[in-house]
């Protein structure tokens, strides 16, 4: 069930009136009820791997028990292993499996000898990575003692399969949003039309921006040896904004959606497009998984309080398991090795945490001449990594760089960049999009107001704007969910 | 809690008196055709003449011209012109071709390209199959065409029920839905580009299986009365792939392949390769004619 489908339309309304107008006076009932809608709308996708939620979610829920009466130390140990054993070896065989199968055989083809060895035909399970490393982070927390463990198993339950999050995050920690399962919800209606608002303009930028440009994302990707280099450029600009769009669209719809139910999820995006740096770009984009990966690995490894050149190892490993948690293919990991390099110099220079504040406009509302080169650079930067991302292989991905960088020519076939869907109305869209993203990033307008008369003719207006650029018969799905 | 729910009602009421004046003033949802009972065979309403439109933003705006017989076309079928060759052709939507101008349908473009030696008259229904075409073809077209041809899938000669011939009674005289249908654009709007009423019917009956399942079709499944009412001035046209040839063997009909010579121009929506798809259909049934018939060279 898409949250942009006719299905998730009627599915929400029936789950909120039942939730507070229903199982409203008892807790435990309406976590039960967040468990069965979140297994509903799970199943509507694939029933079989409900199982597999259900049995990370036993397991998680006995070690996290376990580790809170347990003294021995490396019995703890054992039960954290177990766990982590658990979560990623389910991700290891059904994300990783033929990844890891086929790199075997090539290199032991390489070296001269052949194995006969066959891929498993394996479906990957909507939001594996996600919510395996939610009940990752449950358990290192109560391992570490930094959170008691819950003995509410419909709350855990809940936590784990919370339908607003479950397939595409943001990854929760259970320190944030367990303890929301203990408490009565009480409905703030302030609270609740910001979650509309967040729902509509998260729809904004799926529906109208990203579904939108992804035909020509598409097509250039795909045509790439047909195209000069203009247009690969503009492919490359273009897919930075679909992937933000349709990513950050889906976690706002789900902290939307969340609000409605009264929990409070975490930003998961901070308009990473107008970042100074690459390191100010890591703190806006996908925060719930570098954060993550902040916290669980990082700093386990030792952070930056160690020397030099284990710092600079450290780095390289967060970036490359986080390309390489995307997807199984060299593609991903490539993305991460470049985000490392381009972070390096600013880690070494120290100026890594340089920009943590909001950009600072001058009395026409712009940013100074440093700040827009600065932002300017990180955006093409990004986008240049994004081609490995988007990319099907690495030979392609090197061969849309190298012809972007030749720039062979400096057709005008921009102005109708592709056979046949020509862009027009994408463009005037985008651009719209990108100036109200600049307001809100330098908070010249804010995303809610009180005025409700405002209220509703804005969330009206973004309704029409949704209906009208549906596109139709196209596929909807989110990007995320393949990971 | 009240004051959030009053909050909703309005916002959607606004939404939809925005949605109604939107699709008002950019026309987005165009005219609405009438089904008509001419003959006790469910057709459109003779005369009718408006632009049908698709798409969220009026990607398709195609304008259609009912003819007296019931048929999208610029020509009565009462006359014909005895130097040139008469042409039939049978088909669903394809044919009908609402998806493209009347003055660009199959039989115009089959007409400029053979010079007008041909008089070409189109049959075309949307959701017919082939117990309408060979109702159609007994009824209007036999002994007086030179060539007939009916583009068919394997669906459509599987079936066995018609879906437009002798079922004129079936169109209600009033309904209360329709006329509220006719009048409000943004109804007709959600429902021609949203797919509304299908989309609504999935939802509550919790299947999958609203849409036209795709199933393999043997020669036991074929309807073989209504493919011998065929004679031997008709040839079946298909796209690959979609018609299995082999079932049309026993039935001694020629089968010509739509090639794919023009790429389609489909939009996300719509698969029906709009104008493309007929300058294809055109040059194959011109390939064909050239091949048989002296007095077109």
């Amino acid at each position: 069930m898409l949250f942009n489908s006719l299905d998730f339309a009627i599915f929400l309304p029936i789950v909120f009136i039942l939730y507070w107008f229903v199982t409203n006076k008892n807790l435990k009932l309406q976590n039960f009820l967040i468990v069965a809608a979140s297994y509903f709308f799970y199943g509507c996708w694939d029933w079989r791997f409900l199982s597999l939620i259900f049995f990370s979610t036993l397991v998680d829920y006995t070690i996290g028990l376990n580790l809170s009466t347990q003294e021995n130390q490396t019995k703890r140990k054992l039960l954290l292993y177990t766990s982590i054993a658990v979560n990623l070896g389910f991700l290891g065989f059904f994300k990783y499996y033929n990844f890891f199968l086929d790199n075997f055989v090539n290199t032991f083809s390489f070296f001269g000898s052949s194995i006969n060895a066959q891929g498993l035909n394996i479906i990957l399970p909507v939001g594996i990575s996600f919510y395996t490393f939610q009940t990752l982070s449950y358990t290192i927390d109560v391992y570490k003692r930094n959170l008691k463990p819950t003995k509410d198993f419909v709350a855990f339950t809940a936590f784990v399969s919370f339908f607003p999050q479950l397939v595409a995050g943001p990854i929760e920690r259970a320190s944030n949003l367990l303890p929301q399962f203990y408490t009565k919800r009480i409905f703030n209606k302030e609270n609740a039309l910001r979650g509309v608002r967040l729902i509509l303009w998260g729809l904004v930028k799926k529906v109208v921006i990203a579904d939108a440009i992804a035909p020509a994302v598409d097509d250039i990707f795909s045509n790439y040896q047909r195209y000069p280099s203009p247009i690969l450029l503009l492919g490359a600009f273009l897919f930075s904004f679909q992937i933000y769009c349709d990513f950050s669209g889906y976690s706002m719809i789900a902290r939307g959606v969340s609000k409605l139910f009264g929990f409070e999820l975490m930003t998961n995006f901070k308009y990473p497009y107008f970042s100074r740096n690459i390191g100010e770009f890591w703190r806006r984009w996908h925060i719930s998984l570098s954060t993550w990966f902040r916290d669980y690995l990082y700093i386990p490894l030792g952070g930056s309080r160690v020397s030099k050149l284990i710092n600079v190892r450290n780095v390289f490993v967060i970036f490359l398991v986080s390309g390489f948690w995307h997807g199984a293919n060299w593609t991903f990991i490539v993305w991460g090795g470049l985000h490392a390099l381009l972070f390096i110099p600013s880690l070494l220079r120290k100026n890594n945490r340089k920009y943590t504040d909001d950009i600072r406009l001058n009395k026409y509302f712009l940013p100074s001449t440093g700040d827009t080169f600065r932002i300017f650079s990180t955006f093409v930067l990004v986008s240049f990594c994004w081609v490995f991302f988007r990319a099907d292989s690495l030979n392609v991905a090197i061969l849309i760089l190298k012809k972007i960088i030749i720039f062979d020519s400096f057709s005008m076939s921009f102005l109708n960049p592709y056979d046949n869907q020509p862009l027009g109305s994408e463009f005037i869209y985008l651009v719209i999009f990108i100036f109200i993203e600049y307001l809100l990033a330098t908070k010249i307008i804010k995303m809610y107001s009180k005025n409700r008369y405002k209220v509703i003719i804005i969330d009206a207006v973004l309704l029409l704007i949704i209906t009208i650029n549906v596109q139709i018969g196209s596929d909807l799905s989110f990007i995320y969910f393949q990971f | 809690m009240k004051k959030f729910i009053l909050y909703i009602f309005v916002t959607v009421f606004a939404y939809l008196f925005l949605l109604e004046i939107t699709t008002r003033a950019f026309d987005l949802s165009g005219h609405t055709l009438t089904e008509f009972n001419l003959n006790n065979n469910k057709l459109l309403r003779p005369g009718a003449e408006g632009v049908k439109v698709q798409g969220g933003m009026r990607e398709i705006a195609s304008h259609y011209k009912i003819n007296q017989q019931g048929f999208n076309s610029l020509k009565d079928y009462t006359t014909m012109d005895d130097d040139k060759i008469s042409i039939a052709i049978i088909g669903d939507s394809y044919i009908q071709g609402l998806q493209v101008d009347v003055e660009n349908s199959i039989g115009r473009i089959l007409e400029a390209e053979t010079l007008d030696k041909v008089e070409v008259h189109e049959y075309g229904i949307d959701g017919m199959n082939i117990v309408d075409f060979s109702s159609i073809f007994t009824q209007f077209i036999k002994k007086r065409y030179d060539y007939t041809f009916i583009l068919a899938t394997n669906n459509d000669i599987a079936s066995k029920k018609s879906s437009a011939m002798g079922k004129g009674n079936k169109i209600p005289k009033f309904s209360i839905i329709r006329e509220i249908y006719d009048r409000s654009t943004l109804i007709r709007y959600l429902n021609i580009n949203h797919n509304l009423s299908v989309k609504l019917k999935k939802v509550f009956s919790f299947s999958e299986n609203t849409g036209q399942q795709k199933k393999k079709i043997n020669t036991m499944d074929i309807n073989v009365q209504a493919l011998e009412e065929f004679d031997t001035t008709c040839a079946f046209l298909y796209e690959k792939g979609k018609l299995d040839t082999s079932l049309m063997l026993p039935f001694n009909l020629p089968t010509i392949e739509v090639k794919p010579i023009h790429t389609p121009n489909n939009h996300g929506f719509d698969s029906h390769w709009n104008l493309n798809g007929r300058k294809n259909c055109a040059l194959a049934i011109k390939n064909y004619i050239a091949k048989s018939n002296s007095k077109f060279k």
